[in-house]
C-alpha cells in the first residue's frame, strides 16, 4: 500500500474506533441495565411488591418534585380480599398473561407503548370515567367480560370486541390494571387528575 | 363450473407454475445465491402488499369503527400491519446479503442446501402464524396462547414455537455467511456484517421470555425493537450499501470500508445509548432522562455527515450509473431517512417535549416515514438491483421501454407516504395538545381528541394518502416482474475507479 | 426536578424549533460543501448564515425547553458538534479519497 492517507482518516483507525465505541457503548449499557433491574423489580423503590393492590392508590402532584407521582394509601382490597404477596403475585401475573393472549396492546397503550386506537391503560385503575371508587371494580370487570353491552365510546363509535374474556380472567385483569397504576413513571402521564381527587 | 372443472384448472395452473419455476432455477444470469436471493425478495413484496392492505384495512377502522368489528377488529389489522413489515424487510436484508455473499467473499455459498431449506421453512412458518393471526387472533390468558397463537407484545406478537424456529433460520444464515466467508475472502464488509448477524440474532433473544412485571417487560422488549431497528438494521443496510456502491458508482473498497467503520462508530455509539429514549416513562430510573435525551441529540449526526459525503461524491462522480430505478430509491433513501428518522425523530424525541406525546399518533407519523425512508426504499432500490442482474445484466438506464412504470410507483409511493406522515403529524399534534396537555390524558381527554374534528379530517387524509401508497406499491410489484423482459441492449459501463489501471 | 415540560403555549415553537435545528444543520453542512466543491463565496457566506440561525434556534430551543444547569451542556454540544461536525467529515472524504494516488485494483476481486 502507498496511499498517504493520514492516520485519524485511515481504514484502521476507524477499524478500532468503532471496535472500542461500541464496545464501550455496550458495557455502559450492561452497567446501566444491572442497575435499572434493582430499581424495577417488583417491591423495589419504584415498582410496588404485588400486594400493593390491597392498598388504596392514586396520583398526586408532588410538589418538590413538580411532578405526579402514585401515592398508597390505607387499606383497600381489591375483591374485599386481602392477599398474600404470593396470591398477588398469581393474580397479577394472570391477568398480564391475559393482557398478552387477548393482543390489548395492538389497540392500546400501556405505559405509553402500543397502538393508538384505544386509550392509555397505565392510569386506568384510576381514571375517573368510572365514576365512584365504591363501584368501580364491578364496572371493570362488567365491561371486560361484555364490552359491546356495557360500551363506553365517549362518543367515537369504537366499541372494544368481546374478547371471550372470562370471569377469573377479568379479575385478573383489573388487578394487573391496579397494579399498574402505582409503578413510579416519572410523571407520565402529567396533569392526569385520578378518581377520587376531584377538585 | 364443476368441481372437476376448478380441478382441471388447478391442475393446469400448477404445471404452468412448476415450469416456470423451473426456468427460473435454471437461469443462467444468476449464481446459486442469488436465486436464493430472489425467493427472499419475491415473498418480501407479497409480504409488502399485505402490509399495504392491511394497513388500509386498520385506517379504514379509524373513520367507520363499524367496519370489519369482531371480524378482523383492529388489534388483529394492526398487527398483521407491523409484522408484514418487519418481516419483508428482514427477507429484503437476507436476499440482498445471500444475493452478493458470493461476489463479496469470491466463492460458491457453503451450505447453500440448508439455506434453501431455512427459506422454505421460515416461509411455512411465517404462513402459518399469519394464518393463526387472522383466523384463532387470541387465546385465554395461559402460556399456551403465548406459545402457539399471540405473545401480544407490539411487533414481536409471533408466537414463541415461531420465535425459536425464526432463530433456527437465522442460525442457518449465520452459517452459510460466517461458513463462505472463512472458506474465501475475508474482507472488511465480511467482518462487520458477520458480527453484526451475531448481534441481531443475540439481541433476539432478548424478546423470548415472558415476565409479569410491566416495566421489566417493556425494558426488554426495547431491546429487540430499539436495537435492532436503530442499531444493528442500521448497520446491516450499511454493510449492503457499502456493497452496492461499490457495484452501482464504483467506489473503491478502501474507501467504502473506511465510511463502513466511521458509519458503524457513528451509529453504535449514538444508537446503543440512544436506547435510554424509550426508558423515560415505562418505570426506569430518571438518569434515562440524561442518557436518552443526549444521545438522541447526537442521532441525526450520521445523517448530516451523509449530505456532505454525497456532496462530495456528486462533485467527484456526477452519479453516473448503470440502474436508474435503483439510484432514484437510492436518493429516496437519503431524503426518507433525513426527515424521517432525523427531523421527526429530533421534534418529539426530549423528555420536556416526550412527556406529551409519547403514545400518541405523532409516534405513528415517525415510524412511518422512518420505516419507509430507512428502510423500505433501500431493499426496493435492491431489488432493482436484482432485476437487472436477473434479466441479464440489461439496459437500466434512461428511455426504458415502459419506463413510466417505475417512475410513476416511485412518485406515488413517496407522495403517499410522506401525505400520510403528515396527516398523521396533525392528528398527533392535536393529540398532544388537547388530549395529554388540556384534558390530562384521561380517557375523557383521549376521546375528546380522537372526536375532534382535525383528528377526524387527518385520519381522512391518511387514508387517501394510503390508497396513493398502495396503488404506487401495486405498481412496483408489476413493474418489478416486467422490468427489462425483452431488453436488448446491454447495462452501461460505469467508469469507477476500482478499476483504474 | 430533573426536566421542566414544555409549557401548553410554546408547543408549536418547541417542535418548529426541534426540526429547524437538524434542517438547518444540514443546510450549513450541504452549503458548506458545496462551497467547497465550487469554490464559490457567496455560498461560504450563506453557510455562515445558516449557522448563525442553527445558533438562535438552538437558543430558541433551550429556552422553550426550559434547559438548566447540565442540560445548557446539551445546547453547547449542539451547537459546537453540527458547526465542526460537517468540517471533519470533509476532511475525511478529502483524505479517504485522495484522488491522486489511485491504486491498481481488479473489481471485486482484490481484497485490502
Amino acid at each position: 500500500m502507498t496511499e498517504q492517507v493520514p492516520r485519524w482518516a485511515s481504514e484502521v483507525f476507524w477499524k478500532k474506533t468503532a471496535i472500542w465505541v461500541t464496545g464501550g457503548s455496550f458495557v455502559l449499557l450492561v452497567i446501566l441495565t444491572f442497575d435499572s433491574m434493582k430499581q424495577i423489580s417488583a417491591g423495589g423503590p419504584r415498582v410496588p411488591a404485588h400486594s400493593v393492590i390491597n392498598k388504596d392508590i392514586s396520583y398526586r402532584l408532588d410538589k418538590t418534585k413538580q411532578r405526579y407521582q402514585p401515592t398508597i394509601g390505607g387499606e383497600a382490597p381489591l375483591f374485599g380480599k386481602v392477599l398474600s404477596e404470593e396470591e398477588a403475585e398469581k393474580l397479577v401475573d394472570h391477568g398480564k398473561k391475559t393482557v398478552q393472549a387477548k393482543n390489548c396492546m395492538n389497540c392500546h397503550t400501556l405505559l405509553g407503548n402500543g397502538a393508538y386506537y384505544a386509550p392509555d391503560l397505565t392510569k386506568a385503575w384510576l381514571d375517573q370515567s368510572w365514576g365512584a371508587k365504591a363501584s368501580r371494580e364491578e364496572l371493570m370487570v362488567n365491561f371486560l367480560l361484555d364490552p359491546e353491552k356495557n360500551a363506553r365510546t365517549f362518543g367515537s363509535n369504537r366499541k372494544m370486541p368481546n374478547l371471550d374474556i372470562t370471569q377469573p380472567e377479568a379479575e385478573a385483569i383489573v388487578a394487573f390494571l391496579k397494579w399498574m397504576s402505582s409503578i413510579d413513571t416519572n410523571g407520565f402521564p402529567h396533569n392526569f387528575k385520578a378518581i377520587g381527587e376531584e377538585e | 363450473m364443476t368441481l372437476q372443472a376448478y380441478q382441471e384448472k388447478a391442475a393446469v395452473c400448477w404445471t404452468g407454475c412448476k415450469q416456470r419455476y423451473g426456468v427460473f432455477m435454471a437461469n443462467p444470469n444468476l449464481s446459486g445465491g442469488q436465486k436464493l436471493a430472489v425467493h427472499y425478495f419475491t415473498v418480501a413484496m407479497v409480504l409488502f402488499m399485505a402490509q399495504l392492505l392491511f394497513g388500509l384495512l386498520a385506517g379504514l377502522q379509524f373513520i367507520f369503527p363499524r367496519f370489519l368489528y369482531e371480524i378482523l377488529d383492529f388489534n388483529v389489522n394492526r398487527m398483521v400491519h407491523i409484522n408484514a413489515m418487519v418481516v419483508w424487510m428482514l427477507y429484503g436484508f437476507l436476499g440482498s446479503v445471500y444475493w452478493f455473499l458470493e461476489d463479496e467473499s469470491g466463492v460458491p455459498i457453503v451450505g447453500l442446501k440448508w439455506g434453501q431449506l431455512a427459506f422454505w421453512v421460515l416461509t411455512g412458518a411465517v404462513t402459518i402464524v399469519v394464518l393463526v393471526y387472522l383466523l384463532i387472533q387470541i387465546g385465554s390468558g395461559t402460556d399456551t396462547s403465548l406459545w402457539l397463537i399471540n405473545e401480544g407484545r407490539e411487533y414481536i406478537e409471533a408466537p414463541r414455537w415461531a420465535d425459536i424456529g425464526i432463530v433456527v433460520v437465522m442460525l442457518t444464515f449465520f452459517y452459510n455467511v460466517a461458513a463462505t466467508f472463512a472458506k474465501g475472502k475475508w474482507s472488511g464488509i465480511a467482518g462487520v456484517l458477520t458480527l453484526d448477524l451475531v448481534a441481531l440474532a443475540g439481541l433476539y433473544l432478548a424478546g423470548m421470555f415472558y415476565v409479569t412485571n410491566i416495566s421489566v417487560d417493556q425494558y426488554w422488549w426495547w431491546w429487540v425493537i430499539h436495537l435492532w431497528v436503530e442499531a444493528t438494521w442500521e448497520v446491516l443496510v450499511g454493510c449492503i450499501m457499502a456493497w452496492s456502491l461499490m457495484k452501482l458508482l464504483g467506489v473503491r473498497r478502501k474507501v467504502v470500508q473506511t465510511w463502513l467503520y466511521i458509519e458503524v462508530a457513528l451509529m453504535f455509539g449514538s444508537g446503543i445509548l440512544g436506547l435510554g429514549h424509550h426508558y423515560f416513562w415505562i418505570g426506569t430510573p430518571e438518569y434515562w432522562f440524561t442518557i436518552g435525551g443526549f444521545f438522541s441529540a447526537l442521532e441525526p449526526i450520521p445523517l448530516v455527515a451523509m449530505v456532505v459525503h454525497s456532496i462530495y461524491d456528486a462533485g467527484a462522480h456526477r452519479f453516473k450509473n448503470s440502474n436508474h430505478p435503483a439510484l432514484a430509491w437510492i436518493i429516496a433513501h437519503a431524503f426518507g431517512n433525513f426527515l424521517g428518522a432525523g427531523v421527526w425523530g429530533f421534534m418529539h424525541t426530549l423528555p420536556q417535549i416526550n412527556l406529551y406525546t409519547h403514545g400518541t399518533q405523532w409516534s405513528a407519523s415517525h415510524g412511518h416515514l422512518a420505516f419507509f425512508g430507512a428502510y423500505a426504499t433501500i431493499n426496493i432500490a435492491f431489488f432493482y438491483l436484482a432485476a437487472q442482474q436477473a434479466r441479464g445484466n440489461v439496459w437500466m438506464g434512461g428511455e426504458l421501454t415502459n419506463g413510466w412504470r417505475w417512475k410513476t410507483a416511485a412518485v406515488l409511493l413517496n407522495l403517499g407516504v410522506m401525505g400520510m406522515t403528515v396527516a398523521l403529524l396533525i392528528a398527533g399534534y392535536e393529540q398532544s395538545f388537547i388530549e395529554r396537555a388540556v384534558e390530562g390524558s384521561t380517557w375523557a381527554g383521549y376521546f375528546a381528541a380522537q372526536n375532534h374534528p382535525w383528528f377526524m379530517q387527518a385520519m381522512i387524509w391518511r387514508m387517501v394518502f394510503g390508497l396513493m401508497t398502495a396503488v404506487g406499491g401495486g405498481l412496483l410489484f408489476w413493474d418489478l416482474l416486467e422490468i427489462g423482459k425483452g431488453e436488448q441492449r446491454p447495462a452501461a459501463v460505469i467508469e469507477n475507479d476500482a478499476v483504474t489501471q | 426536578m430533573l426536566i421542566e415540560p414544555v409549557a401548553l403555549s410554546d408547543f408549536f415553537l418547541s417542535f418548529f424549533s426541534a426540526a429547524l435545528i437538524i434542517l438547518l444543520a444540514t443546510l450549513y453542512a450541504a452549503l458548506f460543501a458545496w462551497s467547497k466543491v465550487s469554490g464559490r463565496k457567496i455560498l461560504t457566506i450563506l453557510a455562515w448564515l445558516s449557522y448563525a440561525a442553527l445558533l438562535v434556534c438552538i437558543g430558541v430551543f433551550s429556552y422553550i425547553n426550559h434547559f438548566n444547569d447540565y442540560w445548557l451542556v446539551l445546547s453547547l454540544l449542539m451547537a459546537l458538534g453540527y458547526g465542526w461536525m460537517p468540517r471533519l467529515i470533509w476532511g475525511l472524504c478529502a483524505a479517504t479519497h485522495d484522488e491522486t494516488t489511485h491504486q491498481t485494483h481488479q473489481s471485486g476481486g482484490h481484497h485490502d
